[in-house]
């Protein structure tokens, strides 16, 4: 006969393993491709985003004149390869509103001046007040008349509006449009003052930019869509080898955000590995619930004298093409269903959010799949095929051959390559299997304990629960196997619902109410009292309010920090980031602050955090370091740190570490005195107010600069607002990646069960032949189970919880959100839910009687 | 019972001030502070060494903060003069210009900070600055002339401009444009260094 039509037949018979197969398989490569197509789509919007922070594909950019051969070298670059490209100039002014002479001095403010040539932006834009956006192409009306665009806040401080005069460097402007919204960033990282727009044509008006004027030179550049600027920024880099002079692609110049996202996006990857894992535990023990019924069919085949290796690649094709049938519905379904689940995730983050697959990816994913599955079940094959010809003369059922353990390594070396490769870390791919795989070695040595325990007990039990225990304690292999798979399906569940639970808090629910909308710095001392009393008779809701002392480090445990002179004045060379990291904190002054206790954003993780005010000349007091600052600094728990507070060397033991929510916007101070070290040292104040509405902030920019006219003040609220949506978009796609988790869990916990029943079908007909009847061999089975369940219930909870506190502290520097009030019912109804099918598959078994 | 006399003796005759070094302050901004240099290569360090080469007894105190503004500058000082200070070089106004702070005010905490000193029988010594052009001329000019006036009013030494040479000369600052490299810093304690000379 041949291969294919061998192959057609055997693939025929099997129907209904077909479809489980497809259905598990699919599933998880569902949950893959969506986290995938998800992340490809953040990518794409932060790519976006990036585009418009720039309002270009690439930009060039300095803060030291460029010199005329550098100009000419850029200038003649662009030229030669015909990009198009606009210049922006950058600079720091004071301007005043025009008045008509009866007020002797007008006020003037400073302002961040931005001079565009026509071409700006390519990408990105304003949004002006009564007037609506303007993008690429709208710009034209202030490049032919004296016109500037300014930002609201300027306008409340100056008292202007749209066709008032504005008077900047030597020129005159009128007002052309208050700008609400601005999707440009600065390249001087935080804006000190609010923008103003203005056509580069009247840049010489203005006489503002000579000789010494500290200007940000930068060209945006546009390029052709096929031209990566990648590519570009490193060819240009040769006709401009100046470091100081910026080369940056979108991506670079929105770094900080795309590392919070990044993180993020690589842990729903290791979620929908866990997914994954969880399909392929199903397929696994699916495929040898197969095998093990078609054995004697293999012993029929090989007496016929078939080649082994010819079954095997028969069965091994009908694996090929079950896959294969998997990728291709799941790749169908999930390509016709994104347009739906983009409109579905956009209307509930109220976000225009993008759903992509790239080639490359879809690639990656469905190479993936392939080959979990191939690497999982191929030995299970191979153990089929070794099926003794003598199998046919036997009454029994045949015995699937034990197979070798480390016919499993290619399998268990691809996982750890998965799980790398999608958390993008070895750290993180590692510590999670590293976690799980002690999880796994303690489960063993419970599972002993709690069946030995059982055994020895069992005599004192009535005979359903003698039995049920005594099985499970002498069939240990057996039983530890369905344990495991039951134990690590429910501990996934407990620990992605209690992450999911985590990061939902980290990032959305508790801070919305605390997130500040200004940052007030340099309050001083003289002026504490006074702001205090403002803040309360205005009703001003204070986030923050902190004391902050200038220092120096001098020295750790008596060894001073400053460098040789050798190496200061040579390039420094650093093997890595963090070798690099290090050093910068070693050489930086720092700032220093003192509380009586923690903020709302700290957690303590190591020491015990001392608020008691300590006198410096009775003792040395106590430090609390930043967990991340003290490893980067190389100080632990016990060292004494010694700094320079304004030429007076204070010292003091560190006592406590902690770790500062990232996602709270708080002014992370890295070292905390204890109080009444530094009361006395010359210090400034820092603090965030959060408004109720556009005229408190109004309000508050007002009074602020009648009374305390030194105090900068920065606003923050739109950096805050795009942060914040970004994260509640992260918040929703972790929620739903983990109901999927759940789903693939019933599905796999459903099939390993079952397939523990068939194999004990012979069991259960001895007892019925034994004339045991039909209800104890239920009640047998069923307690057997209850137990199983159980235990495993308890130590999913307690493992899973084990889980998260172990990725939200060493990964997010975080604490864990223990939902144990939540994860207890949803495991617990699993379980249960698990049980209930359970029970009617042993009804259904018991009842058919066929049981060989 | 001789011994611990003659130890007491020698114990105070060493921390007398007949025999102490000249303490020099400078109180500043980043440009004191060498903000992007170490400590050690800031232009008061630097004052400090090209001093002892020309067989100065003097010891520099680094009071130099990194964004302090001028408002900040009296009770810095009043930290400071907790230890024996002979002369105050005072360096600060640059960040008050730079956010664009009402010059009054500025001129106002100057003034104080000087008479501060003065009462303590400290030295000043006064630090000029200028702003960018960028900043406007009517701005530019009155920061300039604030020192000046400042200068006169005190009847202090007043040093024009300690960038004088550096700024605007990008192989004399980091890539911002502002603070002084390595080298920036050479040429700077040179300028101070001379300035200082006089007065000791």
């Amino acid at each position: 006969m041949s291969f294919i039509k061998f192959f057609w037949r055997d693939f025929k018979s099997d129907k209904a393993f077909n479809w489980f197969y497809i259905l598990c398989a699919a599933l998880g490569i569902i949950g893959l491709l969506l986290v995938e197509s998800f992340k490809v789509g953040i990518e794409e919007k932060i790519a976006k985003n990036a585009k418009n922070f720039i309002a270009s594909d690439l930009s060039v950019s300095s803060r030291r004149a460029i010199t005329p051969d550098e100009t000419k070298n850029i200038e003649d670059f662009l030229a030669a390869k015909n990009y198009t490209y606009a210049r922006w100039i950058e600079t720091y002014s004071l301007v005043m509103k025009v008045t008509d002479g009866v007020n002797s001095d007008p006020l003037s403010k400073l302002a961040d001046l931005n001079f565009v040539t026509p071409e700006f932006p390519f990408y990105g834009g304003v949004v002006l007040e009564d007037q609506g956006r303007k993008g690429p192409g709208d710009w034209a009306s202030i490049h032919t008349t004296p016109t500037v665009w300014m930002s609201r806040d300027l306008s409340w401080e100056l008292d202007v509006k749209v066709g008032d005069k504005l008077k900047v460097g030597e020129a005159e402007f009128t007002v052309g449009g208050i700008i609400l919204q601005d999707q440009f960033s600065s390249f001087r990282g935080f804006n000190l003052a609010p923008k103003i727009f203005i056509s580069h044509n009247f840049i010489k008006e203005t006489e503002l930019i000579k000789f010494g004027s500290t200007v940000t030179t930068s060209y945006s550049i546009k390029l052709p869509s096929d031209i990566p600027a990648k590519s570009v920024q490193t060819e240009l880099r040769k006709s401009v080898p100046d470091r100081s002079i910026k080369i940056a692609t979108p991506e670079e110049s929105s770094q900080q955000i795309n590392r919070s996202l990044t993180l993020l996006t690589d842990y729903l990857s290791l979620i929908t590995l866990m997914t994954y894992l969880l399909s392929l535990v199903g397929l696994y023990y699916f495929t040898q619930h197969f095998l093990s019924k078609k054995l004697k069919t293999f012993s029929i085949y090989k007496a016929m004298g078939i080649k082994t290796s010819f079954l095997f690649s028969v069965n091994f094709a009908h694996l090929i093409v079950l896959t294969f049938a998997a990728v291709i519905i799941s790749t169908g379904l999930l390509l016709t269903a994104l347009p739906f689940v983009e409109r579905f995730f956009s209307n509930l983050a109220g976000e225009e959010l993008f759903f992509r697959l790239s080639t490359l990816s879809l690639v990656k994913i469905l190479a993936l799949s392939f080959g979990g599955s191939l690497l999982a079940l191929s030995p299970l094959f191979w153990g089929a095929m070794q099926t003794p010809v003598a199998t046919i003369f036997q009454d029994l059922p045949a015995q699937l051959k034990r197979i070798k353990f480390y016919y499993f390594l290619p399998l268990l070396l691809y996982v750890i390559v998965l799980a790398v490769i999608l958390a993008n870390s070895f750290k993180v791919g590692s510590l999670f299997l590293g976690a799980l795989g002690i999880i796994i070695i303690l489960a063993a040595i419970l599972f002993k304990l709690f069946t030995n325990f059982l055994d020895k007990m069992s005599s004192r039990f009535a005979f359903v629960n003698r039995h049920a225990s005594r099985t499970l304690s002498r069939y240990f292999t057996s039983s530890f196997t369905i344990f495991i798979c039951l134990l690590m399906g429910m501990t996934l569940t407990t620990f992605i619902f209690q992450l999911e639970s985590s990061l939902r808090q980290e990032f959305t629910q508790t801070y919305g109410d605390r997130r500040p909308d200004l940052f007030l710095f340099d309050l001083q001392d003289s002026q504490a009292e006074d702001f205090e009393k403002i803040t309360t008779a205005e009703g001003w809701n204070r986030t923050m309010f902190a004391p902050m002392i200038r220092a120096r480090l001098l020295k750790i445990n008596d060894q001073p920090l400053q460098k040789e002179k050798a190496t200061a004045t040579e390039e420094a060379n650093f093997q890595t980031r963090e070798e690099e990291n290090s050093e910068r904190v070693r050489n930086r002054g720092i700032n220093l602050s003192y509380r009586p206790a923690l903020s709302w954003s700290e957690t303590l993780v190591a020491g015990k955090f001392n608020g008691e005010v300590c006198d410096p000349t009775v003792k040395v007091c106590e430090i609390s370091l930043e967990q991340s600052y003290a490893r980067r600094l190389g100080a632990d728990l016990g060292d004494k740190l010694v700094f320079d507070v304004s030429g007076i060397e204070v010292e003091g033991i560190v006592t406590s570490m902690r770790t500062v929510k990232w996602t709270s916007f708080e002014p992370n101070f890295f070292i905390l005195f204890q109080p009444g070290v530094l009361e006395e040292a010359p210090k400034t104040y820092l603090s965030s107010i959060k408004v109720k509405n556009l005229d408190e902030k109004r309000r508050v920019f007002s009074k602020m600069a009648s009374t305390f006219p030194s105090v900068s003040m920065l606003e923050v609220s739109e950096l805050v607002r795009k942060i914040t949506t970004i994260f509640d978009l992260m918040a929703i796609a972790i929620k739903f990646i983990s109901f999927l988790s759940l789903f693939v869990a019933l599905v796999v916990l459903v099939a390993v069960s079952f397939n523990h029943l068939e194999l004990r079908k012979r069991e259960m007909s001895l007892f019925y032949m034994l004339g045991l009847k039909t209800e104890l061999i239920k009640k047998i089975y069923g307690r057997e189970f209850t137990f199983l369940i159980s235990l495993c219930v308890f130590l999913s909870l307690i493992f899973g919880t084990a889980l998260t506190w172990i990725i939200m502290k060493n990964i997010f520097n975080s604490t864990a959100d223990f939902r144990l009030g939540f994860v207890l019912p949803v495991v617990s109804a699993l379980g249960l839910l698990l049980l209930t099918i359970v029970v009617m598959r042993i009804n259904q078994l018991v009842k058919n009687k066929n049981l060989f | 019972m001789k011994k611990t006399l003659i130890l007491i003796l020698g114990f105070v005759l060493l921390n007398t001030n007949l025999y102490a070094a000249t303490n020099i302050l400078f109180l500043g901004d980043s440009l004191s502070e060498g903000m992007g240099v170490d400590e050690e290569f800031a232009f008061p360090r630097l004052v400090e060494r090209n001093l002892k080469a020309k067989k100065h007894d003097v010891s520099v105190t680094n009071g130099g903060v990194n964004g302090a503004t001028s408002a900040s500058g009296a009770s810095r000082l009043k930290w400071h003069l907790k230890k024996k200070t002979d002369i105050m070089v005072l360096e600060l106004g640059a960040n008050d210009g730079l956010r664009g702070l009402k010059l009054a005010e500025t001129e106002k905490n100057l003034v104080n900070i000087i008479q501060i000193a003065k009462e303590k029988k400290v030295k000043v010594l006064l630090l000029g600055l200028m702003m960018p052009p960028n900043y406007g001329k009517k701005y530019t000019d009155e920061f300039e002339a604030m020192y000046k006036k400042i200068a006169v009013k005190e009847k202090v030494p007043l040093l024009p401009f300690i960038l004088q040479g550096v700024a605007g000369n990008p192989k004399l600052n980091q890539a911002d444009g502002i603070h002084p490299n390595i080298e920036g810093h050479e040429v700077i304690a040179k300028t101070i260094t001379e300035f200082v000379e006089k007065y000791l």
